[in-house]
Parts: C-alpha cells; structure tokens; sequence
C-alpha cells in the first residue's frame, strides 16, 4: 500500500497533498497539564486536513505518551513508553504492553522515544505483524548526532527489515531495509530539518520480513534465549 | 563420493598429519609471547584478523602465511586473537589435486557449487578438522594467547554444523560455537544451526564466540550478554555486495544494544566457492566507549588484503559507561518476547521448509 507521508513540525499547515503526517517534536515533551489541549488541538489538525496523524509526545496519567489520530478525529491508539531515558525516571512510569493500531492504511506501531533502542520492544511489534513504525524521540541539542539515528531507527529498521517514519526536534527521515535502497543506505529519505514529504510502500519490506521471521522462528536458540529470560 | 575426492582426501591423509603441522610451527622458532603476563580487565587487548586467503604451495608456506597474523597480534600485545568464519577451509589448496577441486567450483553455476562444495565438505572433514585443530592449538601454545580460531565445518549427530573453537594459552580447546543463524546456501546443504550461546569465563572475561549472519539478530549476542559475556568473538566471512554501512546496521548495533565489545575477524580474497569477498575487521564497543565514531574502536581498511587490527579494551566501561538512551531494562517486557518461543503453536508460524 503506498502511503505519502508528510514530516512536519506541528500544526505546521499542510502544503503537500498527504494521507499521513507526523508532527516532530517541540523542543519539550508536551506536559502533562496541556496535553489534553494538545490532544484536541491534533484532533482538530486530522479532521481539517483530512489526514491520519501520528503526534509527537505527550506526558497524559504519569506516562510518556504519543497517539494516533484518524483523518475524522477519531483517537486510533495510544501508545505508552514501554522503556525510559534515566533523565526521566523520576517523571514519568514505563509501561508493559506494546499494542498495534490497525488502520485502513496498515497496522502501526507507535516507538515512544527510546524504545527505538530496544530491539525486544520492535520484535514484539513484528511478531504481533506490524506493517510500519513511527518512531519519535525527544533529544536536548547536546546530545543529538547521527549516532542516535544510526543505533536506533536505522538499526531497527535493518534488524526488523521494516519501514520505520522518524523524527525528533531537530530532523525526520524515512528509514526502510538498505535493500530497498539504491545506495544500500536504508535511508528512503535523509534525516532532514526541512518539511517533507515522501511516498513510501510499506509492502515492500513483507517479504524480507517475513524471510526474518521464518529465521527467527526456524532457529534452536530462541529457546535458550527464553529460558535465559525465565532465570 | 567422486572419485579424485576420495582419492585426494587419501593422499592429504599421508600428506598432512598432526606430526608435520607441529614440525612446521617447530620449524617458526616462535618464542612464547608474556602478553598473558599481566591481566587486567581494564586494559584487555584483543585482535581481529583480516584474512587474505591464498592458494598456498606448502604446508609450511600454509603454517608460515597463518602464523605472520599471528605473531603481528602478538607483538601488537594481544591476549586475544580473533580469526574469521571458514577458517578451516584454508588449507584446502594444501590437498593433492587441488587445482581440479578448483577448477570445478570456479564458474560454476550456482546449484552445482553448493553440490561440489556439500562434497568437499563430507570428502575431506576430518583432513580439514585435524589441520584446523592442531594449527591453532599448536599456535596458541607457541605464542601463549587466546585464541579464536574461526569456524570450520563438522558433522555432529549426522548433520553438518559450522563451529567455532576457542583455545587458551595452553593449546587447549576450552569452547566452541555452532553459527545459530546459517546462510540459506548452508541451510541448503543440510545444515543444523546451533540450539545455544556458549561463554568461556577466562581471565580475560567471558568470551562468546558467534559466526557469519548470526550478527544480524540481536538475540545471540542478548544471550551472550546475560550469560556473562564482555567480548564477541566474531567470525566472519561476507559474500555480499560492497556495504560501507553494513557494521553500523549489525555488528556495532549489536554491541550498542547489549553492552558488549565485538571484535569482527573477516575473510578477504576469493573465497573456496570463488566469490570475492567483500568485507573488513572491525573492533566495536558500546556507544559510551566509542562516542561519536558508530561505536567503531578501530577498523581495517576495506583494500581485500590482509590486515591485523588491534585495540585495548576498557571491561569496566561496559558496567560504568551508562548511556541513558539504552540504559533502561523492562524485565516485563523482555519476557513477552521471549515468551513467543513458548508458545504451541508459535506465532506466525513458520512457512514450510523452516524449522
């Protein structure tokens, strides 16, 4: 299914003709006592502009939070961080489920901030058959570099051999298996400041996945592996 | 079995034996090495090795060319030196009527590759095996090192494995590895991918051992992690197109995600099937050991020659260098994914062929 995807900063009016747009973050995770504002506000955005809409986070109940809005306003899913940045712990609590929003434009999971590090939160996400990820992370200026774009969407990407739709205050970019990529890169669309705005096919990478995913399951380690995580 | 196989396999019986493999590291004067002298987990140094492989014309050109990898880790300070997957193919030139093996594979298509290669394999086993075994204890021993000598072919319970072998400074085989994750070609050939991570407690740290696409899933290395492992001893040997980004998306990725150093031995040249080998060491750590270079500690040029990488490695860094992105562990969560693999029948159920 061929989706076209607008990066955007939020509320930011749409100049591309889009089905889906993702909101970067501010250069603050939206707090606690706006963000039902904040949530009425994306509302309002996907029905005006008739798009699926992916936010950026959101701290709602002690959690940290990003949500997925349907082009009638309709709240799709919310997905809480199953895992923390350490400057965070003291704010907020990690959640214990990593659920999959079906949507006519494919079943979605929502990365909240780090859990794009955690290769056992994307597995789940693979295993329960997402088709795409939205990823979005929060960053202070002095710790963002390309390392962190490298070890974690592209990564994952790679390793779950899945389409993952990233952003984070300061850049967004489209990341897919290097093999769908003319210069092995992986990068559909590079880690950019600017808006924008690229089609990407999410079928593209089911093949390759499901190669993963017979491997993984074919293998006589996974056992070793739970009864590691039993002990 | 084909018959110049069987014979070959007859004559490098005679050829090659345990007694002359020792002659020739005997005949190196290699003087013990006191790398091992001092052992410190906050300066442990390893190497990896870029493997060039070459049709050699002797066993003692064979035991010359492997030990100069060697002695240039040695003398770099190594207590730990990594050697590539297919390690125990390197001394197929050394087989009388080589040049026909050659030329069968060389051009060949594809399925008759696999075939000839399935032969090779099964005619000359225990040939390749004892040349193996008793090389690398043998160096080992000589230079006074850890070593990990790469993987090599073997039939266990009458199925075809690819194993790794660690040996101490004693020459004493002390682990092994199965690659858990074989390549559809090796899967071609019937074989077994291994059921479990093994990790060698040394004075050194743990030592896990893993091999060719095993990188390309977190799991293994996930294991080796929790079961007490500092160091990944990888062997590889990729046959794939030209990848300047292909270490960041594995091997690095690996050693970012489960706090572990990863030291990455290649194979460079023409492989045994003829394929040119496209890959280059590397030794990896933790983003917070490597900051701002990939995780990338040091990494042997990409030429297809031969290379020795070496690089001394902070053990403690991998429990005091917390990074705060990655740091967090949900036990909760990590248990339903390893729950999957409880599961009767497993999700997504794998196509048929598989498992």
């Amino acid at each position: 299914m061929k989706i076209n995807v607008c990066f955007t900063d939020p509320f930011t009016p749409l100049k591309d003709a889009c089905q889906l747009v993702v909101f970067k973050n501010g250069e603050a995770v939206v707090p606690e006592e706006l963000s039902q504002l904040f949530l009425s506000s994306c509302q309002r955005y996907a029905q005006k502009y008739q798009v699926y809409l992916a936010t950026g986070l959101y701290r709602d109940g002690g959690y940290l939070c990003m949500a997925l809005f349907a082009p009638d306003g309709e709240l799709l899913g919310v997905q809480r961080a199953t895992h923390l940045n350490l400057s965070m712990l003291e704010e907020v609590s990690s959640y214990d489920s990593v659920d999959i929003i079906p949507t006519p434009i494919g079943k979605v999971f929502l990365a909240v901030d780090v859990d794009i590090y955690h290769p056992e939160v994307l597995r789940l996400a693979v295993f329960q058959e997402c088709d795409f990820i939205i990823s979005s992370q929060m960053f202070p200026m002095v710790d963002f570099n390309e390392d962190r774009i490298f070890f974690g969407a592209r990564s994952a990407a790679v390793a779950n051999r899945v389409f993952i739709l990233h952003t984070t205050p300061f850049s967004s970019a489209l990341i897919c298996p290097p093999e769908l990529t003319s210069d092995g890169s992986g990068f559909l669309a590079y880690p950019s400041g600017r808006e924008q705005t690229v089609e990407f096919d999410w079928e593209d990478a089911a093949i390759l996945r499901r190669v993963l995913l017979d491997n993984l399951l074919g293998s006589n380690c996974l056992s070793h592996y739970r009864n590691i995580l039993e002990k | 079995m084909d018959m110049p196989l069987q014979m070959s396999a007859f004559m490098a019986s005679f050829k090659v034996t345990q007694k002359s493999i020792r002659k020739a590291v005997d005949s190196l004067g290699i003087q013990p090495s006191s790398n091992m002298g001092f052992v410190d987990r906050r300066a442990v140094r390893v190497a990896a090795v870029q493997y060039e492989m070459e049709s050699y014309s002797s066993l003692r050109d064979f035991v010359a060319d492997v030990n100069d990898y060697m002695a240039k880790a040695v003398k770099d300070g190594a207590q730990l030196v990594v050697f590539p997957e297919g390690m125990g193919f390197a001394s197929l030139p050394l087989v009388p009527m080589y040049s026909s093996i050659r030329s069968r594979l060389k051009g060949a298509a594809q399925e008759d590759k696999l075939e000839a290669m399935e032969e090779i394999s099964d005619a000359l086993i225990d040939y390749f095996y004892e040349v193996y075994s008793t090389l690398f204890s043998e160096l080992a021993r000589a230079h006074r090192v850890y070593l990990a000598a790469g993987s090599i072919y073997v039939f266990e319970d009458d199925s075809l494995r690819s194993r790794a072998f660690l040996y101490d400074p004693s020459g004493k085989e002390i682990s092994w590895q199965d690659k858990l994750f074989p390549s559809g070609e090796e899967l071609d050939m019937g074989m077994q991918g291994g059921d479990s991570v093994n990790v060698a407690k040394t004075p050194l740290g743990g030592i896990a051992m893993l091999i060719g696409q095993d990188d390309e899933y977190y799991e293994p290395f996930k294991i080796a992690s929790l079961t007490g492992a500092d160091l990944v001893a990888f062997s590889s040997a990729y046959r794939g197109r030209p990848d300047k980004f292909r270490a960041m998306g594995t091997i690095a990725a690996r050693a970012y995600e489960c706090g572990l150093y990863c030291i990455r031995s290649a194979m460079v040249g023409r492989y045994v099937t003829g394929e040119k080998l496209n890959d280059h060491a590397g030794i990896y750590g933790p983003y917070a050991s490597a900051r701002g270079e990939h995780g990338v500690i040091t990494e042997a040029p990409a030429d297809g020659k031969g290379h020795v990488i070496s690089a001394r490695l902070d053990l403690q860094r991998l429990q005091d260098a917390m990074d705060g992105y990655n740091s967090y562990s949900n036990e909760a969560l990590a248990a339903q994914y390893g729950d999957l693999f409880s599961q009767d029948p497993l999700p997504l159920a794998p196509s048929e062929g598989q498992a």
